[in-house]
């Protein structure tokens, strides 16, 4: 009975002993699986000392890479790792954004959209309206700017690009494209409530294809209280109004937001 | 507690241009991550300070933000300086409008037309 009891001890302590490997085990997979989230690499290279961010990760630096003149990489505080855009990083010139409108960039990808739509649509995208697509993306991935915004390269070069007509952003709206929605000329919810027909709301006539950020900045000026509108709102003024009147505002804000020709 | 409008009234004409800016700024963020609720709340602040201002004679305090670094600062400041300053209101409406900067180079260039055309008389 002793040696039974005895036994059982020892199964009992392997258990334990067991287990608390299985704990050990288990928290080094969750620490590796974080740093894997977090893009960690013992390798990556880091801003040397008597830097002012001396030691901190840097995505780029070290091997073949320079770093671009003003660009790093930062933690302020108990934030998440940022890469910080400069002027003149993107472009030279004076007719820029100065240093308080530009972005600073997670280096990880932050996990709400929202965030992330944020942090896009303030990178400095002016400058490179009319240039051949792809031109800003370039520039991104040439002063090592984070991986995430590689998503959102179809958005960003939608938004550079310039005005077409009425029959290419039509046929535009056939098929779905990266970057770019299909956009209601008459604002589709207040013409549904209005008792336009389903048919005419969403008929071939009234879709094109818009870059998405234009797509949404369009939709915030209908709700926008402008003084050029006695301070209402466009779609406040265009309710109660007839079709024809609702298109030919809807043809000005796209020409306007230099979607159309 | 005073009153919104004691407020304002008993302000100096400098605080009423600093808070102004802070409003445009403000909207700024909100066009931006498209708060639009948010930014026509402070439309109604906006029109008390240019109110006030006006009622002063003092509209001209806000010309300076016509060189603002921030757009929508220099198109909110634009509108309200059409009537005291219209050559260098119309001058930054004009470079916004070819900014490429949306929403407000598309407002500058409503705002354009509207002086064009005779639809928008600033007062």
């Amino acid at each position: 009975m002793e040696a039974q009891i005895r036994n059982y001890e020892i199964s009992l302590g392997r258990l334990s002993y067991h287990a608390a490997s299985l704990h050990v085990l288990l928290a080094g997979r969750r620490i590796q699986r974080l740093l894997r989230k977090a893009n960690f690499r013992p390798d990556e290279p880091r801003v040397p000392a008597r830097n002012p961010d001396g030691g901190q990760w840097t995505i780029i630096g070290g091997g073949s890479y320079r770093l671009p003149s003003g660009a790093r990489v930062m933690r302020i505080g108990d934030r998440p790792h940022l890469f910080r855009l400069r002027p003149g990083m993107l472009t030279e010139g004076d007719d820029l954004p100065s240093f308080e409108d530009y972005p600073d960039i997670p280096i990880v990808r932050p996990h709400h959209a929202t965030d992330r739509h944020s942090i896009v649509r303030r990178i400095p995208m002016a400058p490179f309206v009319g240039k051949p697509a792809g031109t800003l993306p370039r520039k991104l991935e040439e002063i090592g700017a984070p991986a995430w915004l590689r998503e959102y390269y179809p958005h960003i070069d939608a938004n550079t690009q310039g005005p077409k007509s009425l029959s290419e952003l039509r046929a535009g709206a056939q098929s779905s494209r990266p970057g770019y929605d299909i956009h209601h000329i008459v604002e589709k919810s207040s013409a549904l409530e209005d008792g336009f027909p389903k048919s005419l709301v969403s008929g071939p006539d009234n879709l094109v294809s818009v870059p998405r950020f234009k797509h949404w900045k369009i939709t915030g000026w209908y709700q926008t209280r402008d003084e050029n509108f006695r301070w209402a709102s466009p779609r406040e003024l265009l309710r109660h109004n007839s079709w024809d009147e609702r298109y030919e505002v809807g043809l000005y804000a796209l020409r306007k937001f230099e979607v159309l020709k | 507690m005073r009153s919104k409008a004691s407020r304002i009234e008993s302000d100096s004409t400098d605080a009423l241009v600093e808070e102004f800016e802070k409003i445009c700024l403000n909207q700024y963020e909100c066009l931006l991550d498209g708060k639009i609720a948010r930014h026509n709340r402070l439309v109604d602040k906006i029109i008390d300070i240019r109110e006030e201002l006006k009622a002063r004679g003092e509209r001209q305090a806000l010309l300076p933000l016509l060189n603002h670094r921030n757009r929508q600062v220099r198109y909110q400041a634009a509108m309200a300086t059409l009537l005291v300053a219209p050559a260098s209101a119309r001058e930054a409406l004009e470079k916004l409008s070819h900014s490429h900067e949306f929403p407000q180079a598309a407002n500058a260039s409503i705002a354009l037309d509207k002086l064009a055309d005779g639809s928008f008389v600033p007062s």
